[in-house]
C-alpha cells in the first residue's frame, strides 16, 4: 500500500519511521494536493533511475589513510591503537582496501596484523568492529591468513562471541569471516573443535544473508566429527524447521546440509523419523533450480538402505519427477545427482519395472553435455541397473 | 554591432545636437540650475528665440492644415455624419461601461529585519600587483591530484575485480568436486549396501539349507527308530504289563482302560488268529491222516508180498524210512493238539 519509492530521500533518511507515516506526512504538508504517480500503484513500477540520493553527510577525504610504498602497512598497523579514535578506523578502512592485493596480504600477515585485531574485534565502537571483521575476512582469503587467526585462540575467541553481535554489519562480516576460514580442511577442524557448530546453528534464524553465509559454512565443517556433533546438538531438527521458508538459496542450502548429514548411519535414521523423503519429493516439483538439485541430492542419500526405498516408491509421482530432471542437459548438476536418485530408486523392483515399462526410452535418450563427462558413466550405471534382472534357479 | 543604446564617437568632438523638439521647449530651461550666475541678457536672447520658434512652428502648423481638401459642405436642409472609414466597423460607446473598485491597504505593515550590522571600514587600503601565473588555477593544480585519486580507485578496482574472480574460479572448481565427491560416495554407500543385502542373502539361505539338511536328517533318525520301536515293544509289551502289574504300578482307571478296551481286543483277536490255526491245523491233521491211511494200506499190502526177499542184515529200507517219517508226524501232531487245549483250558482263568 506505501509504496517504498515516493519520498525515498525521507525514507532513507529515517529508517526508523514508518514509510505510510512519511508518506501521510508528505501528503499532509502539500496540502491535499494529489501526486499520484507510478510508484503509488500496487505494485508499483519498476524504477529506471535512482532515486535515492545517497550522499554521504560527512566526506573528508583526509581521514582516509593512504598507504604508498613498503612504509605503508607498518605505519597502518602502528595506527591500529593510535589513541585518536578517527586514526583508527581511517587506518582500518585503508588496511582493508589494501588487503585485497595478495602481496600486500602476505605482507600484512607475516607483519601479524591478525594479532593486533583481536581486541579491535571487541571494541565498543561498532565501525571498528565491522572493518576489523571484514580485515579478517580479506585476510582469511589466503591460507596463510586462516592459519594465522585459528593459531591465535584470543581471536576465535572473540569470533566466536561475535557471531551474536547486536548489529547486523558487524555480524555479517564476521559470518562471512568464518565461511572464509571453513574453506581450508585444516582450520575448518579448528573451528570444529573450538565449537563453532552449535553457536552457528543456534543463529540460523537471522537475517537471510547472514543464514546464507552460515549454511555455507555449516556444509563446509559437516566432513568428519562435525556430522555427529550437529546430530548431538539438534542440528537435524533446526535444519528441517528451515524447510518451511520461502527464500531459494535458503532451501536449497539447508538441503544441501541435510544431505551432508544424511551421509552417516544416525543421519539416515533421523531422515526416516523426520519423514525427510516427502518434503524432499515436495521440494523435487520446485521451480527453482538450485532447489531441486539440491533436493535430488539430498534424496541419494535418503535412499540407501531398502527400507528406505521401500518408502520411497510409495511416494507419489517419485520416478517421474527425477526423470525430468534428468533430461535437464543445461544444468548438468540437475542432470548429475538426478541420474544417481534415479539409480539408488531403481534398486527397488517396483520402481525399476516402473521405469522399464514407462520410461526405457526417455532414459536412453538423455543427453550428456561434453562439459562434464563424469555424468556418462553415471548415465551407464543407470542402464546396467534397468537392465539388471535378478538371478533364478532354471 | 550597431546598439542604439550604445553612444559612438569622440567625448571631446562637437556634438550633433538632436533636432529642437518644441514640447521640451523648456526641458533645458527647467532643468538650469538659476544660480550658475548666467546673463540677463541671454536669457532674454533665449526666450526670444524660444517664441520666434514657437511662432514659426504655429504657421507651419496652420499651412498644413490649409493644404489638405476637406469635405464639400453639405447640401441644403442636411448635414454631414461621420462615418468610420476603417476596414473592420467597431461599436462605439458614448459612454463606455463603468466599474467601482475600491481596495484598502493593510493598516499596519510589518517591520522589516533589521540590516545586518557592519562597521565601518577601517584601517589604511593596500594593494598589490597580481601578474599572470602568480594566482592559483584550480584546473590545473588538481590534476595531479585527480591522477592520483583516480588512478588508484582504478588500480584498487582492479585488484578487487580480480581477487574476486579468482575466488569465483576456485570456488565453483570446489564446488564441481564437492558435487563429484558426494556423487562417488553415495555410489560406494549404494553399493556397500548391496554387497551387504548380497552377503546376508547368501548366509540366509546357507542357513536354511542347513537347516533343511538337519530336519531331513533327524526325520529320517525319527522313521528307523519308531520301526525299531515298533517291533521292540510289541515283544515288551506283554512282560512290560506284567510287571507294572505285578510291581503294583498298574492303576486302577489303567487297569479298568486295560480291561474294558485293551483286553477284549486281545481276546477277539486272539481268538481269531487261534480258530484260522486251529481250522488250517484240522484241515493238515485230516490230510496227513488220509495220506497215512492210502500208505499204511500200501505198506500192509507191500509187506505181505516182499517179507521173503528182504534180508535182515541190510539197513533200513526207504517204506522203513516214509514209515518213521509218519509216526514222528503223528507223534507232534497229538503234542500240538494237547497244547491247544491246554491253551483253551487257560483262557477262563485271564477272563478272571
Amino acid at each position: 500500500m506505501f509504496s517504498h519509492f515516493k519520498n525515498s530521500y525521507l525514507q532513507g533518511n529515517c529508517q526508523d519511521i514508518n514509510s505510510g507515516v512519511i508518506n501521510r506526512c508528505v501528503q499532509r504538508a502539500w496540502d491535499e494536493i494529489k501526486d499520484i504517480n507510478g510508484y503509488c500503484l500496487e505494485p508499483e513500477f519498476n524504477k529506471l533511475t535512482s532515486e535515492q540520493p545517497n550522499i554521504p553527510i560527512d566526506i573528508n577525504p583526509f581521514k582516509i589513510s593512504e598507504g604508498f610504498g613498503r612504509i605503508a602497512l607498518p605505519k597502518l598497523r602502528r595506527e591500529l591503537h593510535s589513541a585518536d579514535i578517527e586514526i583508527v578506523i581511517a587506518a582500518l578502512t585503508s588496511l582493508s582496501d589494501i588487503v585485497h592485493y595478495p602481496e600486500r596480504c602476505y605482507e600484512a600477515i607475516r607483519l601479524k596484523v591478525t594479532d593486533r585485531l583481536v581486541d579491535l574485534l571487541c571494541h565498543e565502537l561498532p565501525p571498528i568492529r565491522e572493518r576489523a571483521a571484514f580485515t579478517l575476512k580479506v585476510l582469511a582469503g589466503m591460507a596463510m591468513g586462516k592459519e594465522f587467526i585459528v593459531n591465535n585462540e584470543d581471536l576465535l575467541e572473540n569470533l566466536l562471541e561475535k557471531v551474536e553481535d547486536e548489529f547486523v554489519e558487524v555480524r555479517i562480516h564476521v559470518a562471512a569471516c568464518l565461511e572464509m576460514i571453513a574453506r581450508y580442511w585444516k582450520t575448518a577442524d579448528v573451528l570444529v573443535e573450538m565449537g563453532f557448530i552449535p553457536i552457528l546453528l543456534a543463529n540460523l534464524f537471522d537475517a537471510v544473508e547472514i543464514v546464507e553465509i552460515h549454511l555455507d559454512t555449516l556444509y563446509l565443517l559437516f566432513y568428519c566429527d562435525g556430522k555427529q556433533i550437529a546430530i548431538d546438538g539438534n542440528g537435524f531438527d533446526i535444519l528441517t524447521k528451515l524447510l518451511n521458508v520461502n527464500e531459494g538459496p535458503i532451501l536449497a542450502k539447508a538441503v544441501k546440509a541435510l544431505s551432508s548429514l544424511c551421509m552417516i548411519k544416525e543421519g539416515r535414521q533421523l531422515a526416516k523419523e523426520y519423514r525427510l523423503l516427502n518434503e524432499l519429493s515436495r521440494l523435487l516439483y520446485d521451480d527453482r533450480i538450485e532447489v531441486h538439485t539440491a533436493a535430488a541430492e539430498a534424496m541419494i542419500f535418503c535412499t540407501i538402505k531398502s527400507e528406505e526405498k521401500i518408502i520411497a516408491s510409495k511416494i507419489k509421482g517419485i520416478p517421474k519427477r527425477p526423470i525430468h530432471l534428468c533430461k535437464n542437459r543445461l544444468n548438468p548438476s540437475t542432470q548429475l545427482f538426478a541420474i544417481k536418485a534415479l539409480t539408488s530408486l531403481c534398486e527397488h523392483p517396483k520402481v525399476r519395472n516402473e521405469v522399464n515399462e514407462k520410461y526405457y526410452g526417455d532414459v536412453e535418450k538423455v543427453q550428456i553435455t561434453s562439459e562434464r563427462p563424469e555424468i556418462q558413466y553415471f548415465k551407464n550405471t543407470l542402464m546396467q541397473m534397468l537392465q539388471w534382472t535378478p538371478h533364478r534357479k532354471n | 554591432m550597431y546598439d542604439k543604446r550604445v553612444f559612438r564617437g569622440s567625448n571631446f568632438a562637437p556634438q550633433h545636437l538632436p533636432k529642437w523638439n518644441p514640447h521640451f521647449a523648456y526641458a533645458k530651461l527647467l532643468s538650469r540650475d538659476d544660480g550658475d550666475g548666467e546673463s540677463a541678457a541671454a536669457r532674454a536672447a533665449e526666450a526670444r528665440r524660444r517664441a520666434l520658434a514657437r511662432r514659426k512652428a504655429k504657421n507651419q502648423h496652420y499651412k498644413t492644415s490649409q493644404l489638405r481638401l476637406g469635405s464639400p459642405p453639405p447640401v441644403a436642409g442636411r448635414r454631414h455624419e461621420n462615418v468610420q472609414t476603417e476596414t473592420f466597423l467597431e461599436e462605439l460607446f458614448v459612454s463606455p461601461p463603468v466599474q467601482y473598485e475600491c481596495t484598502q491597504t493593510d493598516l499596519f505593515f510589518e517591520r522589516p529585519a533589521s540590516p545586518f550590522y557592519v562597521p565601518e571600514k577601517t584601517g589604511a587600503d593596500i594593494e598589490t600587483q597580481i601578474y599572470p601565473g602568480d594566482l592559483f588555477d584550480f584546473d590545473m593544480e588538481v590534476q595531479p591530484i585527480l591522477e592520483v585519486l583516480v588512478g588508484k580507485t582504478v588500480e584498487q578496482a582492479l585488484i578487487e575485480v580480480l581477487e574476486e574472480e579468482e575466488l569465483a574460479a576456485l570456488r565453483e572448481q570446489q564446488r564441481r568436486f564437492l558435487e563429484l565427491r558426494a556423487v562417488e560416495t553415495a555410489e560406494a554407500l549404494r553399493l556397500e549396501e548391496r554387497e551387504k543385502r548380497l552377503v546376508k542373502e547368501k548366509e540366509r539361505r546357507l542357513v536354511e539349507h542347513e537347516e533343511g539338511i538337519k530336519i531331513q536328517k533327524e526325520m529320517e533318525e525319527r522313521i528307523a527308530a519308531a520301526v525299531l520301536m515298533q517291533g521292540y515293544m510289541a515283544d515288551l509289551l506283554p512282560s512290560v504289563i506284567e510287571g507294572l502289574e505285578s510291581e503294583g504300578f498298574m492303576m486302577e482307571n489303567i487297569k479298568e482302560d486295560i480291561d474294558e478296551s485293551f483286553m477284549p481286543w486281545l481276546i477277539k483277536e486272539v481268538t481269531l488268529e487261534l480258530q484260522d490255526m486251529v481250522c488250517s491245523r484240522d484241515v493238515l491233521s485230516d490230510i496227513v491222516r488220509e495220506i497215512l491211511e492210502n500208505r499204511a494200506e500200501i505198506y500192509k499190502v507191500l509187506n505181505k508180498e516182499s517179507s521173503t526177499d528182504e534180508t535182515e542184515e541190510e539197513g533200513p529200507s526207504v517204506q522203513d524210512m516214509i514209515l518213521q517219517d509218519h509216526l514222528r508226524l503223528q507223534e507232534e501232531i497229538r503234542t500240538k493238539e494237547k497244547l491247544i487245549r491246554e491253551s483253551n483250558e487257560t483262557k477262563p482263568e485271564i477272563d478272571q
